[in-house]
């Protein structure tokens, strides 16, 4: 691909015909029906501006390609008036400034291959940093077709840069006062009964403990995902226009991180993947079998898989091929029928729900950051659970269901597997347990303690938090060549037709090994080696003799408020550019031109320009919530508060430096 | 044998009946409107009869389903006195334990006969325990009440 500055630069005009001419010969008999004279007249004028501006305008020149701009970052100076000349090198395309440009329902910009669109002149009067977007469906990655225009001098990410420096410090001396169970000034003791709540605390307490509270609200699940599946393999193979992509992709994708923050693993309890084995294994919709026969083999899952590797596994696989499965409507409906398969079989041979426990990848995630939320199912009065022995919540009462996940719900003291299906609520015969509202990051110091072996739950943590930052920086940065390796080569796959008909070819498969190995590598190698690194060194500057292997797996969990806003960061953005999508998929959901509900929206970013302020914003709070989440664990772990000061200063030395780095990604 | 078998019977029985005197019959509401029946009196072990018998019969696990039957004795005290829990951990620990042993008894009755129906219709074994035992806890409530009644005076 030309980079345009460069040649207009360097290469006189005949020369470049000479050259061209060369090409065209050598060219032309592979490609004789594509490439015509009027693309290469097209570019010649494109790059002799004819018009004389006034000298206080800039041109700039810009090339639209599937998937990106180029040149991908474009600096001006505040104030600059510039117009902008931008011709296509492929297929039609869009442009739309976040801020500057009218939206692109009022007027949209239209880039059609050999024509020359001049915009502007735009006077760029706010400072910052501002995406470029496309605002025309163009291929598989058009709704990532981004590119960067910074007005200098770009304030918002200075005082970003010090503001987070200032957080940091700040939370840092907070800490050094010795906050006791403390999270940011609120304390971790302080527990909200929600259940008891006036007003709405018995109208929910009733809801919960009604029988058939769990269906009702799995059959609509169940009925969105079917209309997911079949829109997947029938509906608009563009995914922006597709039920299955603009639903789980991005109403899901979003909210399911909002969820974790403020209701937990709410998603499972609505989760349709296990409902028709748990149907069919208990013979029964809502109500508890008089007779407590299963329709389940009852095999005993092994124990290497009683753990988070395998979700975790599987959530980075599908993280390698996140640029299909999001842009690939196919893909996705595939992937939920084998889910949906392997969540049903695996329920019936062995139940109950070993599935969620260990394998889908979804569960892992979800179950892991809800640590770090403020909702949470826990015994009212743990003193009762301890003096009751039948433990109902475990066996099981004809009001209702023994733990299906397998734990023991009087004693909770952590989310992970939790699945928030309320049965406890239901069986217990104390009434003993509720839901439980508390400030975030209560569970982390003493799951931390206990964290002697737990790989796991530390990886899923890296995982999920390498992730976060660089799906930002894929989906929503400038670089058009990762998305690309990502993606192998530009249109693989691009439609229904052409999946397994077109193969991506040797270079596409080597870049995608590329993007996979760069991923999974930072993932699963350099930041936890990074990790253990300043967990050693904060071990040295505490001088204390706890090995750094446990040290680094505590300081771990610390990571989870921070994976939660920086996800809730990037769920702000998906739902701020692409919010149209998934409503008008309701009301068309295959793409085909239907209206059932009477509303259709265009593509309109709501204040995009927000976006740098809100995303550094919430890594801000991320950042705090992991140095103080850092403490307390030190605390716990390494006893006085002068060791776990000391451990947490190094600590936080990183958790600043990540915040920086996203900062940078986000604003500079 | 015989002796043993009819002591350890008694001894059943009566901690039943204890456990339902205190935890049961005195919340049932007498009045009226609410006829007490043999039937009411002494459903809580009627519960647990049928679902050791069902949960026998489906080849459940001996040792799980009487500790559940200790809840469903539980459960039936609760519902037959209008409530939906309890609040009192004591309770639910007493009502357990007596409806899980009460639960084992009657496993073991039908592990020791040949087929389930014998039991319960025919030759009498279970049926038989049952009748003795619905009989045994209607006289005795009938006699509570009757105290009560005259302690009420
Ligand atoms: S939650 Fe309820 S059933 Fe479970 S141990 Fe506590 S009191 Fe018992
Ligand atoms: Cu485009």
């Amino acid at each position: 691909m030309s980079r345009v500055n460069i040649i207009r630069k360097q290469m006189s005009g005949i020369k470049k015909i000479c050259l061209f001419v060369l090409l065209m010969l050598s060219l032309s008999v592979f490609f004789l029906p594509v490439i015509n004279a009027d693309e290469s007249s097209i570019e010649d004028e494109w790059l002799n501006d004819p018009h004389n501006h006034p000298d206080d305008i800039r041109v700039i020149y810009i090339k639209a390609y599937q998937f990106g701009f180029d040149p991908e970052i474009i600096e001006v100076n505040k104030g600059d008036r510039v117009i902008f000349r931008i011709i296509s090198e492929d297929v039609t395309h869009g442009f739309f400034i976040d801020g500057y440009t009218p939206s692109p329902v009022d007027q949209k910009i239209v880039i059609e291959p050999g024509k020359i669109i001049e915009i502007g002149p735009i006077t760029f009067d706010k400072p910052g940093k501002f995406k470029i977007r496309c605002s025309v469906t163009c291929g598989p990655l058009h709704p990532f077709m981004v590119g960067d225009i910074k007005v200098n001098p770009n304030f918002t990410y200075y005082s970003y840069l010090v503001g987070t420096l200032f957080v940091g410090m700040l939370t840092l001396v907070y800490v050094r006062r010795g906050p006791e169970n403390k999270m940011l000034g609120i304390s971790l003791e302080k527990e909200i009964d929600l259940l008891r709540v006036r007003g709405i605390g018995p109208i929910l307490k009733r809801i919960l403990q009604w029988r058939g509270f769990h269906f009702a609200v799995l059959w609509p699940s169940l009925l969105i995902f079917a209309v997911v599946i079949v829109a997947g393999f029938v509906g608009n193979p563009v995914g922006n226009k597709n039920f299955s992509i603009a639903v789980v992709w991005i109403l899901w994708f979003a909210l399911v991180e909002f969820m974790i923050l403020l209701a937990g693993r709410t998603w499972c309890t609505v989760c349709p993947l296990p409902a028709i084995g748990e149907w069919i294994a208990r013979r029964r919709l809502c109500g508890v079998h008089n007779v407590r026969k299963w329709f389940a083999l009852k095999l005993k899952w092994p124990k290497r898989l009683n753990n988070m590797w395998l979700g975790a596994l599987l959530f980075l696989t599908m993280s390698l091929i996140i640029p299909w499965l999001v842009t690939r409507p196919v893909v996705s409906g595939l992937l939920f029928v084998v889910l949906i398969a392997v969540g049903t079989i695996l329920y019936i041979t062995h139940p109950p729900r070993n599935f969620c426990r260990s394998v889908c990848p979804a569960g892992a995630y979800i179950g892991h950051d809800s640590n770090a939320s403020i909702y949470s199912v826990r015994a009212r009065d743990k003193s009762i659970c301890d003096k009751h022995k039948a433990k109902e919540c475990i066996r099981g009462s004809p009001e209702g269901y023994g733990c299906p996940w397998k734990l023991y719900p009087g004693g909770h003291d952590e989310n992970t597997y939790c699945g928030q299906c309320y049965e406890c609520l239901k069986s217990c015969p104390l009434d003993n347990m509720t839901v439980k509202i508390r400030m975030i990051g209560k569970d982390l110091a003493h799951m931390a303690a206990k964290a002697k072996n737990k790989f796991d739950e530390a990886w899923m943590g890296f995982i999920r938090f390498t992730l976060g930052v660089f799906y930002i920086l894929v989906f929503f940065g400038p670089y058009s060549w990762i998305r690309d390796w990502g993606n192998m080569g530009v249109n693989f796959g691009a439609n229904l037709a052409s999946i397994g008909l077109l193969t991506p070819g040797v270079e596409g498969v080597v870049n995608w090994f590329k993007w996979a190995i760069m991923v999974a590598g930072v993932a699963l190698v350099a930041y936890p080696a990074v990790f253990y690194t300043f967990s050693w060194f904060s071990k040295k500057v505490a001088k204390t003799d706890q090995p750094t292997k446990h040290i680094f797996l505590a300081f771990s969990y610390a990571l989870i408020p921070y994976i939660v806003f920086i996800w809730a960061a990037f769920a702000v953005a998906i739902l701020l550019v692409f919010w149209a999508y998934p409503i008008t998929a309701f009301s068309d959901p295959f793409g085909w031109g239907w209206n059932l509900l009477g509303f259709k929206f265009k593509w309109d970013p709501f204040i995009p320009q927000s976006l740098p302020y809100v995303l550094a914003s919430l890594s801000i709070i991320g950042m705090a919530l992991a140095i103080n989440s850092t403490y307390n664990i030190a605390r716990k772990m390494l006893g006085g508060h002068d060791k776990a000061f000391r451990a947490t200063s190094v600590m936080a030395l990183l958790h600043i430096l990540v915040a920086i780095a996203f900062v940078w990604v986000v604003a500079g | 044998m015989k002796n043993g078998h009819e002591a350890e019977k008694k001894e059943l029985f009566q901690k039943v009946r204890d456990v339902l005197r205190d935890r049961y019959w005195n919340k049932l509401v007498f009045g009226a409107r609410n006829t007490l029946s043999k039937d009411k009196v002494s459903r809580p072990v009627h519960d647990v009869f049928e679902y050791v018998y069902s949960a026998w019969e489906s080849d459940l696990d001996k040792r799980s389903e009487t500790a559940y039957s200790g809840s469903v004795f539980l459960y039936s005290v609760l519902k037959g006195t209008g409530r939906r829990f309890t609040s009192d951990v004591t309770e639910a620990n007493e009502l357990h334990e007596v409806g899980k042993e009460l639960a084992s008894f009657v496993w073991e009755k039908l592990e020791k006969s040949s087929s389930g129906k014998d039991v319960r219709n025919g030759d009498g074994t279970l049926a038989e325990i049952w009748y003795q035992f619905s009989e045994y806890l209607w006289e005795e409530f009938k006699s509570v009440k009757f105290r009560r009644m005259e302690e009420e005076k």
